[in-house]
């Protein structure tokens, strides 16, 4: 039997070799994403930023009625122009800053809820626990897309809208997760040695529980960023969620498909980035959850 | 005349039993009374109840009946105030040191864990050096994680968390039996020098007859809940006068000569 030199050199070690924690990264099979990912981050972190610098908003909202519908590379304009003229480059950059922006802002709501109710209801008590089930199981039983056409009635389409529709519709799954996790934390005998040392309930929860679900937290947060991404293009696309003239990438497919038959080149690009981003998200999951989840805690999507 | 730290009266717990399964009754109507200063020793099979008496003495349960006092506290009715002392009055070495320490957190947070809150930030760090020289850590360890250590000597960072809150007695619930033979011997000898230098009392549960004669200076033999001998660890081994006590010395694997 032949071996190849790693494989020589691994048992010389005893161990497996194994390429270090970011070098893996580079590695050619997975250079794709990496590169992809660095991509979309900055466009990401660009269109964040586009957002927040008023005096930049010039750059995707200015319209020009006289070059309507101009193809890609087409003068001036490196992906063409949409139905009032506007630069669609800079369209897509700022309307993935938006979804991006929303994306986070469900997470992190999300995330906070689904803790705080998760630990609640398996750490302090019967009825806290009994209380926090029947909450958990209603509000998983409504669906994002009902909440939102309620919320929209009550306080109007907007991005806020949005984020509450999803955050409210999404932290169910994660406060599971949580309530799961601590049921077994709570029996660990490092639980156990603190409770012994006085440590109050509401410092165990943050140092040990809070501290432990980290890993699974940071998995879960990736996938739902991209879930989140995909909600709001819903229901922009309904006309429940981001007004224009704010960008984002849900809107422009609802106003790109009017206008199917002058220019399909608003919609693909629109679209083609949306699954994109998706794509690299759960990519970018996988990939940690390999890292920070080896035993498959975070439930398979 | 010594003073009884640790008392147990007509102590009973039991387990409900889910969908239909009957009660469990885990430790029944057991009494018994430990001297300040005093090693005791209890032994028993798996199920016998140990493990439950040392959950009712460092309140991690609750007696379904009788009374549990510690440092004279009924721990099952204490009040808030007397809740907080008994940090100070009673500590745990746990069977499994790979799982009584966070695995986020460094052996020295972990050692201070209990004693910052108690004697303040800077006592409990100043402390710290002494705790690791006592248990025979080296200082540089107070930065290290759990996994970077071996059983042994995560099982002396678990006795320094328990010393750093000067506690009256030690409850230590088969503090050696997930180690190898010679780290048992070690950590052992530890507890034995610690218990002369800082005159604790200890609770030591064990189901190793060996190790509990000893280590202790009396010892209970329990079965099913029950204590059903008391003694000197030399005399009980040496002519068992119950069964059970029988039984589990002819239990141990003898291999001839």
């Amino acid at each position: 039997m032949t071996m190849t030199a790693p494989q020589i050199a691994a048992q010389g070690t005893g161990l497996k070799a194994r390429p270090s924690r970011f070098l893996i990264l580079f590695q050619p099979h997975n250079l794709v994403w990496t590169i992809g990912g660095v991509i979309i981050i900055a466009a990401g972190i660009l269109g964040i930023v586009l957002q927040l610098v008023p005096s930049w908003r010039h750059l995707y909202l200015t319209q020009d009625l006289t070059a309507t519908f101009q193809a890609p590379l087409s003068t001036g304009h490196v992906l063409g122009t949409d139905n009032l003229g506007r630069d669609l480059l800079w369209q897509l950059i700022a309307g993935l800053g938006i979804s991006l922006m929303i994306g986070i802002g469900v997470t992190v709501l999300s995330l906070v809820l689904g803790l705080t109710v998760g630990i609640l209801g398996a750490y302090f008590g019967r009825t806290a626990d009994a209380v926090s089930n029947v909450i958990v199981d209603v509000t998983w039983a409504f669906p994002a897309i009902l909440l939102a056409v309620l919320l929209a009635g009550a306080i109007g389409p907007s991005v806020t809208t949005v984020v509450l529709a999803l955050a409210l519709t999404t932290w169910p799954g994660y406060a599971r997760i949580v309530r799961g996790e601590v049921l077994s934390l709570r029996e660990r005998d490092f639980v156990n040695a603190a409770r012994v040392l006085g440590v109050p309930k509401l410092v165990i929860s943050v140092r040990h529980f809070v501290v432990n679900l980290m890993p699974i937290t940071i998995v879960i947060a990736v996938y739902y960023v991209a879930t989140a991404i995909i909600g709001e293009a819903g229901l922009s696309f309904l006309g429940l969620g981001v007004q224009a003239p704010m960008p984002s990438l849900g809107l422009m497919l609802s106003v790109g498909q009017q206008y199917l038959n002058v220019s399909w080149w608003p919609v693909v690009l629109s679209g083609a980035l949306l699954a994109l981003v998706v794509l690299f998200l759960n990519a970018f999951g996988d990939f940690l959850r390999g890292r920070l989840d080896p035993h498959g805690r975070v439930p398979r999507r | 005349m010594t003073v009884s730290i640790v008392q147990l009266l007509d102590a009973r717990k039991v387990f409900r039993g889910r969908r239909g399964a009957p009660d469990h009754v885990a430790v029944d109507d057991v009494s018994f009374e430990m001297s300040s200063g005093e090693t005791l020793g209890i032994v028993g099979e798996s199920g016998s109840g140990k493990t439950t008496i040392a959950r009712l003495v460092l309140s991690l349960a609750r007696p379904t009946s009788g009374h549990v006092y510690v440092g004279g506290i009924d721990v099952g009715a204490a009040s808030g105030a007397e809740r907080k002392r008994l940090p100070r009055i009673v500590q745990a070495v746990f069977q499994d040191p790979f799982a009584s320490l966070d695995p986020r957190m460094t052996i020295g947070a972990s050692i201070c864990q209990g004693a910052k809150r108690a004697f303040g930030a800077q006592a409990a760090q100043a402390a710290l050096g002494d705790l690791l020289d006592h248990v025979g850590l080296p200082q540089r360890y107070r930065d290290l994680y759990p996994h970077e250590l071996s059983g042994g000597q995560l099982q002396r960072v678990a006795i320094a968390r328990a010393l750093a809150m000067k506690p009256d007695v030690l409850v230590a619930d088969e503090p050696v039996s997930a180690l190898d033979v010679s780290m048992q011997g070690q950590v052992l000898n530890l507890l034995i020098d610690l218990r002369h230098e800082f005159s604790i009392s200890c609770l030591f549960i064990s189901h190793d007859l060996g190790i509990v004669q000893q280590f202790c200076e009396r010892v209970l033999v329990m079965e099913s809940g029950k204590v059903v001998e008391e003694g000197v660890p030399g005399d009980i081994f040496r002519s068992p006068s119950h069964p059970y006590t029988q039984s589990l010395i002819e239990a141990i694997p003898k291999v001839p000569a």
